[in-house]
């Protein structure tokens, strides 16, 4: 059988099929034409019965029942009618009885003596005589007529018999068929099923030893079982072919896929290297999946694409940073100037004064030598004031590399400090409240910084949109955990589109030649990035408000810097 | 051509017997007439049937009178007389015949002829109106003699046929006692002259004896007649037991009138015929006007009855076709009553419609007093009047005698039986003259249950005196039925055929009116009463085709 080719075993479980639909065929038709042939017979046997009771019997009722009601006919007219009703019945029955006189030459007697003794009734009606006619259909033409119809009563029951014999034998005769179909149907079913279960279990049993080889190939292809073994198939039909032919395939891809693998594991090394910072690494290795291949080089070639893009990014970076930051410092300068100008304007101003004075006193000859001093010390007390100015300015912006724990409050007011006489130049009002004292740990100048920022950017505001009665809120607080300080203004808020934006480097909303964008940039990074805080933005009722939080300090704890 | 061929081998095959072929019915011709016995054999006795009027049957076999019934033109033909004369409207002169002889054997002359009238004029009889009408008799010589009436009368010649002679010793006995019924012999005795004597019983119309026995009177005058020896008449009988009698065993009876749906009885019988013969015979049925149902007086309930009637299936259905339809009380079979019809305008009548009729029906509930031969035509009558909501009792009887005590007394409201309805088996006893059945119009007459009709008086007045053979006699009889048909005074039914029952021996011509010629009877040698110990002869069993007789 494992010789056998599928082929040849699919027809020949086909012929067999054939076979037992032409037996079964042949077995119906014969029937069928048996079946045809009793019901022929039960038919014929019934058509004689039938016709005897159609042309005969019925209609002999029928007459008798005529020439009764010829009799007892109440007038002529209604006689008249049923006379010719009566002859008609006479003449059909008349061809009737002389067809059956073949069969029954007693019949054929007995019908024309009836039809005679109706006819004696008639005569009598012709002679008005209908007490005779009365009798004579009541007592000859009754005896004769009942004579008449017992023969035929026989005879349909004779014929009835034969029907019902015919009919029996038929049925008994389906029975029979039935049974013998029932054997012939069994016997050949039963051989297809045997022939048909040995081929198609041949056929079902490699088909199985292949799906599961196929199923343990794609188990294999989806990283459910480590290797896919073998289809082992004894037999040398097509699906031996098969199943070598998918063995060998299985080999190629299990090989393929092993090979992939190392590539894959390969570019996976590689790109840990480029996540890394490390972009010297390439892909190496042979792949016969071409796709993969591509995807070899085309993961080389971006690696190489973005080194080359990464260093001209840094580059340009950089530069940027150059600027930004040489911006930054230009800016910072130009509004160091323009501080140390407003703190300058008012100590210059009584050195005029002074210089002004010494000139009308000497030329009123009352200069005098101590006055000379006396001016000279009041010219030299404004000079070392406005010398400590730079110090201070320069202090302030003098980093620290060091961070020290330091009082919120003196932060923020060494920033109010910086812009107080611009402010009040521009006639800010500035509210400071101090609810808390809070102390926290940082690089104060960096702090001082942050705030100055939110102020200079408030005051920028409120000048630019010429605000009535420019107000700034600073109000330190404690919360629970942090030193929160809130710088308020009525400037008329931040719109909702920037409120996003507004830490994004150079961001900004004024004129590139006023603002670098780079403020509320590098005060985030200094608040969350240097000193783990928060600075957010919201907006009140009449204008922006800038919140800074920072991980407090205990009071108690000794206020001495520590090295970072 | 084969198959006459093969028809005509059956039909010789047929002509030997054969069990599987019934021979017809041979209906045999009444060869009885060329078998008949010499007459007045010693032992020749048949036994006759008479329900109705048997006064008026037997005594036109015991009696006679100068003129006699007969069906011919005139209605009559002389008996006792041998000719007569009407001088004019009052006068008749009769020549009698020679020899007459009573049953006694006594002459009989013009004496005889004179001393009867005087009994008569005494105490004549009441259905006519003889009694109203004064004549005298008067002896020309022993043969002839004239009658004077003192009043105009045109049926006095008529009535003459009901005037018998009797002896002077019955005279004496008896008297001539005239009734609403006639004037029978009230005794069994050779008192009579006609054909047969009564030996024994009697009939007299409101009395009769079950049985009357008759025997041939030797000194009738024409030796014709009679041609039997003795007669047996029975009055009673019930209708079935009669036709048993007559048709189930020989010698039991040899004559009786059957009911209209036994004549297949009749037919079928080894011993009798079926006699069937057009009459001048009526069916009666009064309505009683006088002290029944208040609502019988109604004319439009007795209109609506009557049209409640279909007669053509009384016809078919219950007469068997035994008769003819009447739109009178009267036979439409009397001469006059059929050129009434034929010349007169019938009168319009109103034809109600159904919805009319059950209005005037519905729930009415009538007694019927008959007798128990007329309870066929009852049943047809009450089956048709059930459609109408009319309900139907019966008070029935065997004997005639019981129907004249009853009716004959309603007049004076002097009836002990109460009825609405009333059937009369009215024969023509008045012969060929429907006076049979006018007389029951005749307001103060015994015979009257209408109550006062003068308009009809009038008419019946003139009756009595217009000539028959005048253009005045139909007119005023026309009258006269119309009358009754618009007022319904009685209720109609078809008229009726005789239908007798005969025994197969017996040779019998009925005439049409009431008359049953016994005297003309004859039997043949097989008649039981004379064939001695020798069986009926087989081949005579056969049925007979009965014979319809007919007077056109």
């Amino acid at each position: 059988m494992n010789k056998i080719s599928i082929k040849f075993k699919l027809r020949l479980l086909f012929f067999i099929l054939l076979l037992a639909i032409t037996a079964i065929g042949y077995k119906s038709i014969s029937i069928s034409q048996d079946n045809k042939d009793r019901l022929e017979i039960v038919h014929s046997k019934s058509q004689n019965l039938l016709s005897l009771q159609d042309k005969i019997i019925t209609p002999l009722y029928n007459l008798r029942e005529l020439s009764q009601a010829l009799v007892m006919a109440p007038n002529q007219k209604i006689r008249e009618s049923i006379l010719e009703n009566l002859t008609m019945s006479i003449d059909r029955l008349d061809a009737a009885f002389f067809d059956y006189s073949k069969e029954s030459m007693k019949i054929y007697e007995m019908w024309l003596n009836y039809k005679s003794l109706i006819g004696v009734t008639k005569s009598y009606l012709n002679l008005e005589f209908e007490e005779g006619a009365y009798i004579n259909i009541t007592t000859a033409g009754r005896e004769q007529f009942g004579l008449l119809v017992k023969e035929l009563l026989v005879i349909q029951s004779d014929l009835l018999s034969k029907s019902s014999l015919a009919y029996s034998e038929a049925v008994k005769d389906v029975v029979n068929i039935k049974i013998e179909t029932f054997i012939s149907l069994f016997v050949i079913l039963l051989f297809s099923i045997i022939i048909g279960s040995l081929i198609s279990n041949n056929i079902i049993s490699s088909i199985h030893k292949v799906q599961n080889g196929l199923r343990e190939f794609f188990e294999y292809l989806n990283h459910k079982r480590e290797k896919a073994n073998k289809i082992e198939l004894v037999s040398s039909d097509e699906f031996s072919y098969m199943a070598n032919m998918i063995n060998e395939n299985v080999q190629t891809i299990q090989n393929n896929i092993e090979r992939d693998e190392i590539l894959i594991k390969n570019a996976t090394r590689v790109l840990l290297s480029i996540k890394s910072g490390n972009l010297g690494d390439r892909l190496d290795g042979h792949t016969h999946n071409m796709a993969l291949g591509e995807l070899k080089e085309m993961i080389n070639d971006m690696i190489d694409s973005l080194e080359e893009k990464i260093q001209q990014e840094i580059k340009k970076r950089l530069e940027n940073e150059q600027i930004l930051l040489q911006q930054s410092k230009l800016a910072s300068m130009g509004e160091m100037i323009g501080n140390i100008a407003h703190q300058w304007r008012q100590p210059l101003a009584q050195i005029i004064a002074i210089f002004m004075n010494m000139k009308v006193t000497y030329d009123f000859d009352k200069f005098t030598p101590l006055y000379l001093k006396q001016k000279i010390e009041e010219a030299d007390k404004l000079t070392q004031y406005m010398s400590q100015t730079i110090d201070d300015f320069q202090n302030f912006f003098n980093p620290h590399s060091v961070k020290e724990v330091f009082c919120v409050e003196k932060a923020c007011r060494d920033a109010l400090f910086i812009v107080e006489s611009s402010l009040k130049h521009n006639h800010i009002e500035v509210e400071f409240e101090v609810i808390d004292e809070l102390k926290i740990l940082g690089h104060k100048n960096e702090y001082s910084q942050v705030v100055l920022n939110i102020l200079n950017n408030a005051k920028n505001i409120l000048l630019e949109k010429n605000i009535k009665n420019p107000l700034i809120k600073i109000e330190i607080k404690e919360g629970d955990n942090f030193a929160i300080v809130k710088i308020g203004d009525n400037g008329g808020g931040i719109p909702d589109e920037f409120l996003e934006k507004i830490f994004e480097p150079y961001f900004t909303t004024r004129h590139k030649t006023q603002g670098t964008g780079i403020g509320l940039y590098m005060s985030k990074n200094i608040i969350e990035k240097n000193m783990q805080g928060y600075l957010n933005v919201k907006n009140t009722q009449d204008g922006a408000c800038f919140t800074i939080k920072v991980l407090k300090e205990e009071q108690d704890e000794p206020t001495n810097s520590l090295e970072s | 051509m084969f198959k006459y061929i093969l028809i005509l081998l059956i039909f010789i095959n047929i002509s030997f017997a054969n069990e599987h072929l019934v021979k017809k019915i041979h209906f045999r011709d009444d060869d009885a007439a060329s078998r008949a016995a010499t007459p007045l054999h010693p032992d020749s006795h048949i036994k006759i049937f008479i329900p109705n009027i048997p006064y008026i049957y037997i005594t036109n076999c015991t009696n006679a009178g100068l003129i006699r019934s007969f069906d011919n033109e005139r209605g009559w033909e002389y008996e006792l007389a041998k000719s007569h004369n009407r001088v004019d409207d009052f006068t008749y002169e009769f020549e009698l015949r020679k020899g007459l002889k009573f049953q006694d054997g006594s002459e009989f002359d013009t004496d005889d002829v004179v001393l009867n009238f005087e009994y008569f004029k005494r105490s004549p009889f009441l259905y006519t109106n003889i009694d109203n009408i004064d004549f005298d008799v008067i002896k020309i010589d022993k043969y002839k003699f004239k009658i004077v009436l003192k009043q105009k009368y045109e049926m006095f010649l008529t009535d003459l046929a009901r005037i018998y002679f009797h002896t002077k010793e019955y005279l004496e006995k008896y008297g001539f006692e005239g009734s609403e019924t006639g004037s029978a012999t009230k005794m069994a005795g050779a008192y009579g002259m006609g054909p047969y004597t009564l030996k024994e019983g009697y009939a007299l119309g409101s009395k009769h004896t079950a049985v009357i026995e008759l025997e041939a009177n030797p000194y009738y005058w024409n030796k014709e007649y009679p041609k039997i020896r003795r007669v047996t008449a029975y009055t009673q009988l019930s209708a079935a037991k009669a036709l048993e009698m007559i048709t189930k065993r020989e010698g039991e009876l040899d004559f009786a009138p059957i009911d209209f749906n036994k004549k297949i009885e009749v037919l079928t019988s080894k011993y009798a015929k079926l006699n069937i013969s057009k009459s001048t015979n009526n069916f009666i049925i009064f309505f009683n006007l006088i002290n029944a149902n208040e609502r019988l007086k109604s004319k439009e309930v007795r209109v609506a009855l009557n049209q409640a009637l279909n007669q053509e299936n009384l016809l078919n259905f219950v007469y068997k076709n035994e008769g003819h339809i009447s739109p009178f009380a009267s036979s439409v079979n009397y001469e006059i009553v059929q050129k009434i019809l034929k010349n007169a305008k019938p009168k319009e009548q109103e034809s109600y419609t159904k919805e009319k009729m059950l209005k005037l029906l519905q729930g009415l509930h009538l007694e019927v007093f008959t007798q128990d031969s007329f309870m066929f035509l009852f049943k047809g009558i009450e089956y048709q009047l059930k459609e109408y909501g009319v309900t139907l009792s019966y008070t029935i009887t065997s004997s005639e005698k019981d129907i004249y005590e009853q009716l004959l007394t309603t007049h004076k409201s002097q009836n002990t039986q109460a009825w609405d309805l009333l059937i009369w088996g009215d024969d023509d006893w008045y012969y060929a003259n429907p006076w049979s059945v006018l007389f029951i119009y005749e307001d103060e007459s015994a015979w009257s249950t209408i109550g006062k009709d003068r308009v009809m008086k009038s008419y019946i007045d003139e009756y009595f005196i217009t000539k028959t053979d005048s253009k005045e006699y139909e007119e005023i009889t026309s009258k006269i039925l119309y009358r009754a048909q618009e007022m319904a005074y009685t209720l109609r039914v078809p008229s009726p055929n005789k239908v007798v029952a005969l025994n197969k021996e017996v040779i019998y011509k009925p005439y049409k009116g009431a008359v049953i010629p016994i005297w003309e009877m004859q039997i043949t040698k097989d008649h039981y009463s004379i064939r001695g110990e020798r069986e009926y002869p087989t081949y005579l069993e056969a049925p007979i085709k009965p014979k319809r007789e007919k007077y056109e």
